[in-house]
């Protein structure tokens, strides 16, 4: 390794700052410095520093959470509204609100993205933990359907049928968490990978129904760590279990790696 | 209106949180106030843009609440060149304040043990930053400490505290 490596110094740069850059204890140049350095790791240590910032950032979440404090209970009211006032302002870069004054054209390509921020904000609430078996969550009739994946549109549906259940475990030898919301009535299970790497290179994380009246049945392949890519999956009759494991590329057609969840439905 | 149904459960699930940690970097209940408004606009703009990789949904949240905060409290430092007055004393765990349900007691204990394996000076340093706004020259300055001192205190006890958190999650 040579002194003057741009790669290595990038690397003892990210190594020296990543906590500090994680909790923005750094002054803003620093912070740019940061940054440009990551941007100049290899694939896999960018990956790394990417998951420690991560775990650091949920690290100090679990601390914060000790001086949780309710605020003054009309500051729902307000939230709620100004995200309804959004429909006739949009935000600027650094977050200051101007009035938008095309907002009579603009009206309906709005009407989509409030679509898209809903089924979002869906999604959050099962990765987020927040059991809801509220109907509220049911497509309306005036929404345009073409702004949402059929993969939303199917979260959308499990989460509006009364007999929802959602589950989270963790996963085995890496981080992350296998959110599964799914209803029987539904026959449908929708699974959200949380805080999830992407798998090894030329592998892939495939999903199994399991049962103890059938072979393990492959329920799909997991093809984006993103938490807006819902995989769903059908036919959950005499099937007890949703695993994972991690396979080769393109999948296998019986389990053949390790097992990294197992959720139970 | 359906999906603002969905964001208001987003709101309540975690909206003690972002308070309780905005509230203790800008020092005061209108800002902070002020801030959690602004925090959630942008969530609610931005829910689509969140992806696995940033961490748990909470942190995300909490990572956009601490960067308006701490960005707050900078700009006013540029603008009054107001010295730094925050005080780690009013940091301290206040235990009957938690009103999160959210939080299990064993996630509570697991902290909580976590915080006492940093060293004083650590646990100061990080403090000072996370919960003050400082950035690490700030913390240098306000402490009287060497630069390389300050930023390994605050980088070793994240870690210490990563890692013991990580390792309680497996016991």
């Amino acid at each position: 390794m040579r002194a003057d490596d741009p790669r290595a110094d990038a690397a003892r740069m990210v190594d020296d700052l990543l906590e500090l850059y994680a909790i923005h204890a750094l002054p803003a140049d620093e912070a740019t410095a940061f940054e440009r350095a990551l941007g100049l790791l290899d694939e896999s240590s960018r990956r790394q520093a990417v998951a420690d910032i991560r775990s650091t950032r949920d690290a100090v979440a679990r601390w914060a959470a000790e001086h949780a404090e309710n605020p003054d209970p009309r500051l729902r009211d307000r939230v709620l509204s100004t995200v309804d006032r959004d429909d006739a302002t949009r935000p600027t870069g650094d977050g200051a609100v101007v009035t938008d004054e095309l907002a009579a054209r603009r009206a309906r390509r709005r009407r989509v993205a409030v679509a898209v921020s809903s089924a979002a904000a869906a999604l959050l609430l099962v990765v987020g933990g927040v059991v809801i078996g509220r109907s509220t969550l049911s497509t309306p009739a005036d929404q345009p359907s073409v702004a949402q994946s059929d993969q939303l549109t199917a979260l959308q549906s499990v989460m509006a049928r009364s007999d929802v259940e959602v589950h989270r475990t963790e996963m085995t030898g890496m981080p992350g968490t296998v959110v599964v919301a799914s209803s029987r009535s539904a026959d449908k299970a929708v699974v959200v990978l949380d805080g999830a790497q992407q798998p090894p290179s030329e592998r892939v994380y495939q999903l199994w129904l399991i049962g103890n009246s059938h072979a393990p049945k492959s329920a799909g392949l997991v093809s984006s760590v993103s938490a807006q890519s819902p995989v769903v999956v059908t036919g959950l009759t005499d099937s007890r279990t949703i695993g994972m494991t991690v396979e080769p590329d393109g999948g296998s057609p019986q389990p053949t790696g390790a097992v990294v969840a197992a959720v139970t439905l | 209106m359906q999906d603002r149904q969905a964001f208001a459960d987003l709101y309540d699930a975690t909206n003690t949180r972002v308070f309780g940690l905005v509230k203790r970097v800008l020092r005061d209940p209108g800002y902070a106030e002020e801030t959690l408004q602004e925090v959630y606009l942008q969530v609610w703009q931005n829910a689509g843009n969140y992806r696995a990789d940033m961490g748990s949904v909470i942190s995300w949240i909490l990572t956009i609440g601490h960067r308006r905060a701490v960005d707050r409290v900078r700009s006013e430092q540029a603008s009054t060149r107001r010295g730094v007055e925050y005080s780690v004393s009013t940091a301290t765990i206040e235990t009957d304040q938690v009103v999160d349900s959210v939080v299990t007691r064993e996630d509570r204990r697991a902290v909580i043990v976590c915080l006492g394996t940093l060293t004083d000076t650590q646990r100061e340093s990080i403090e000072l930053s996370y919960y003050g706004g400082l950035s690490y020259p700030q913390v240098a300055e306000r402490l009287n400490a060497a630069l390389p001192t300050v930023k390994s205190r605050i980088r070793d006890g994240l870690r210490r505290l990563r890692s013991c958190l990580e390792t309680s999650d497996e016991g």
